[in-house]
């Protein structure tokens, strides 16, 4: 059954294939993202490089100036001596690493031409969620010589702060990243070019990494102004890093007034054993029992979790702890004496 | 129970309004594109693009307030496991298997919550839940339905937004379908956007979809574009009968959610706390044939042919006989062997149960007494259901069915 919203459509659309259709027929209808897609596949180029190890030796790098300057994802490609870029018209050069980011796990390298197409970081947007984002990467090295890379459709899924793995390694970089409705965690794609409608870029595509929150293949690209950033040679303080620098509390449950009950077993759920009387603890009004679930939003499913929330919160800023007393949720402030008494 | 409400989704300017507009102004600018005589435009399309971005976020948007994210504390921690060049499993090193939130969604005012039992694997012993509105809850796991991977939870308030269901016979193949989910972190919820590719899969208790689901998601629900909830996003694959069987498949474009009509029907058993488990009937049918199975013509009966029927079992207690060709289940008619296993696939067990066949082409009816089948969630190594034995009650519905 048509409801009338639908018939409505259903003319309108009818409608355009008629005055489509009255045209002569001159032309196909045009693929509305065919100028990003145009943007994207000129401005992405293909690396490949000698293997080292079990590693692919190929991957995607974005032009980022006119003169051949490339950003992509580190890989052990960089190492090998016969680094090669390929342009989207066939031309291949031998690209020279210029510089390292272990933290973005970013790289910029050079090749020797000029007047290229390239995207302008300046100019980056940030898209909603559920826009339609295009990606376009080396993805399984299936384009050959001048043809050009492989391009996905999707929509901006969300953004997140990154927890991941490289392998059995943490993977340094944990900022903020754009979540991507398309699978571009395919090998070869890292150092691809995720654009928007206007093939503006918005993210590069970053290494392989499993998420630890879901322990599945992340399909992710670092946002525009992150490799603006690195480009600018501003460094990348980790969030864990940049809560433990300068003013940083170094808090210790027990200073506060909190003793875990912290035996044996794999998991040690944060409970509260003792609450030191006249302790910061005592004056949130912590009790022994209590279930510690996160601390200043954070959740923590462990006693080591929550002694690390504690060392690497804000120095002089309130603890918020949110406990699970019996079946009931409480909110706890703890108020850390200036003095660190 | 009448949980379906045509009229009750939020009628923000939806997305059927949206297209609209969108087609509207297609039509504009083509028509004033060609008063122009410039080239054919990319206008019209590109605002379709946009007209569809604006629609996925009202779909969101209306169904987001029943969206709760799932926090584990504790439980058994399983360790990764790899399998040696000499085929030898080990543990491939101490890190969590995931530890990310989960999603769950709101279905009754009075805090009942549907997820997927995907996300409780690890049995933790506190579960806490986190509102749209931002308040947080301790939930209590009351029920599962280890068949369909589905969990209930329940949280002690009330006047909470609940989610509006789309009945099935509102879904259509080729549709659009969402899915969103916590599993990411942060505070907000990821999407992932893609059609209908299936009605019934999974002996008819779910839906297929192509958008991507994986834990990020897994418990979520599946919906239209008016935020209606098509169903509830779990991992399955294939014929793995572990628990989180199917995970393998995440992100692949072959997704399931369970269907909304079956969620209406085990709800009320969740509810009172009991676990759904499929109920065993002892019967073995024949072997699910295109032509056989499918052709009225071929089968002029309409019917299902029993090759085996368990000794001692729940069919050979109600009378019934190898031969004998099953026309109802119930008040579900049997015309082939699938819709055998639909029907069995949402009776319980313990429950009474007609069953219609015929035998010497007389029409006749019994009532089965289905029995309690192991737990399939929890036995890794079941013995192959071809060789049932007396003390093992057979579960051969739940298999493709062969004849012996």
């Amino acid at each position: 059954m048509i409801k009338p919203g639908r018939s409505w459509l259903a003319f309108a659309l009818m409608g355009l294939l008629a005055l489509r259709a009255a045209d002569g027929g001159e032309s196909l209808p045009q693929e509305p993202l065919a100028p990003a897609i145009a943007a994207a596949s000129e401005r992405v180029v293909k690396l490949y490089g000698a293997a080292l190890g079990r590693e692919k030796a190929y991957g995607s790098g974005v032009l980022v100036s006119a003169d051949g300057q490339i950003v992509t994802a580190l890989s052990l490609i960089l190492e090998g001596r016969a680094l090669r870029a390929v342009l989207p018209d066939g031309r291949a050069f031998p690209a020279q690493v210029e510089r390292r980011d272990e933290q973005r796990q970013l790289a910029l390298l050079k090749i020797d031409a000029v007047n290229l197409p390239y995207f302008d970081l300046g100019d980056s947007a940030e898209p909603a969620v559920g826009d339609w984002l295009i990606a376009a990467s080396n993805a399984f090295k299936v384009a050959d010589g001048p043809e050009p890379v492989s391009i996905s459709i999707g929509v901006l899924s969300g953004r997140t702060n990154l927890a991941a793995r490289l392998r059995a390694q943490d993977f340094p970089y944990d900022g903020p990243v754009l979540l991507a409705d398309m699978i571009i965690s395919t090998p070869g794609s890292a150092g691809g070019a995720v654009v928007d409608r206007q093939g503006r870029l918005v993210g590069l595509i970053g290494r392989s990494v499993i998420s630890k929150r879901t322990n599945t293949w992340l399909n992710y690209a670092l946002p525009s102004p992150e490799v603006a950033a690195f480009l600018r040679g501003q460094k990348y303080q980790p969030r864990a890093a940049q809560a433990g620098t300068g003013a940083h509390s170094a808090q210790t449950p027990l200073a506060l007034g909190i003793r875990l009950f912290d035996i044996g077993g794999r998991t040690r759920p944060a409970y509260v054993e003792r609450v030191r009387p006249n302790s910061p603890a005592a004056w949130a009004g912590i009790l022994p029992d209590d279930l510690v679930l996160s601390v200043n939003g954070e959740t923590v499913g462990t006693c080591d979790e929550l002694r690390q929330a504690f060392a690497s919160a804000p120095a002089g800023v309130p603890l918020t702890l949110v406990v699970k007393r019996g079946e009931t949720l409480h909110v706890c402030e703890l108020v850390v004496d200036p003095e660190g008494k | 129970m009448r949980l379906y409400r045509r009229d009750a989704a939020i009628h923000l300017p939806t997305a059927r309004t949206w297209l609209i507009l969108a087609t509207a102004a297609a039509l504009a600018v083509h028509v004033v594109a060609r008063a122009g005589d410039s080239p054919p435009v990319n206008e019209s399309g590109a605002s379709l693009r946009e007209a569809q971005s604006a629609a996925f976020r009202a779909a969101l948007q209306n169904v987001a307030p029943a969206l709760v994210r799932i926090e584990t504390i504790g439980g058994a921690m399983p360790v990764e496991q790899t399998t040696t060049p000499e085929g030898e499993t080990i543990a491939a090193s101490g890190f969590r298997q995931a530890d990310g939130p989960t999603t769950g969604l709101i279905c009754s005012a009075d805090g009942y919550i549907l997820t997927s039992s995907f996300n409780f694997v690890r049995d933790p012993p506190v579960i806490t839940t986190t509102l749209a509105d931002g308040r947080r809850f301790v939930a209590r796991l009351v029920a599962r339905d280890r068949a369909a991977r589905l969990a209930l939870l329940k949280i002690e308030t009330a006047g909470l937004p609940v989610c509006h269901w789309c009945p099935p016979d509102q879904m259509r193949v080729g549709q659009w379908t969402l899915l969103a989910g916590y599993g990411h972190g942060g505070d907000a919820h990821a999407l992932s956007v893609g059609i209908l590719s299936a009605l019934s899969r999974l002996n008819g208790r779910a839906l297929q979809t192509d958008a991507r689901a994986s834990p990020a998601n897994y418990g979520g629900p599946l919906f239209d574009l008016d935020g209606r909830v098509l169903g509830i996003c779990v991992p399955k694959a294939g014929q793995g009968e572990d628990e989180v069987a199917g995970v393998e498949w995440y992100d692949s474009g072959v997704g399931f959610a369970i269907r909304s009509d079956y969620i209406q029907q085990v709800l009320p058993l969740l509810q009172a706390g009991r676990d759904f488990k499929q109920g065993s009937f002892g019967l073995r049918v024949q072997a699910a044939d295109p032509v056989i199975g499918g052709d009225p013509d071929e089968a002029p009966l309409g019917g299902v042919r029993l090759v085996q029927v368990l000794a001692g079992g729940p069919a050979a207690e109600a009378g019934l006989l190898p031969g004998d060709l099953i026309t109802a289940i119930g008040r579900q008619p049997t015309m082939r062997p699938i819709d055998v296993l639909r029907a069995v696939a949402r009776i319980p067990a313990g429950e009474r149960i007609t069953i219609t066949y015929i035998r010497e082409g007389v029409q006749r009816t019994c009532t089965v007494l289905t029995g309690d089948v192991k737990e399939p969630a929890r036995q890794q190594h079941s013995p192959p259901a071809s060789q049932p034995s007396a003390s093992q009650p057979e579960k051969a519905p739940e298999h493709p069915p062969d004849a012996p």
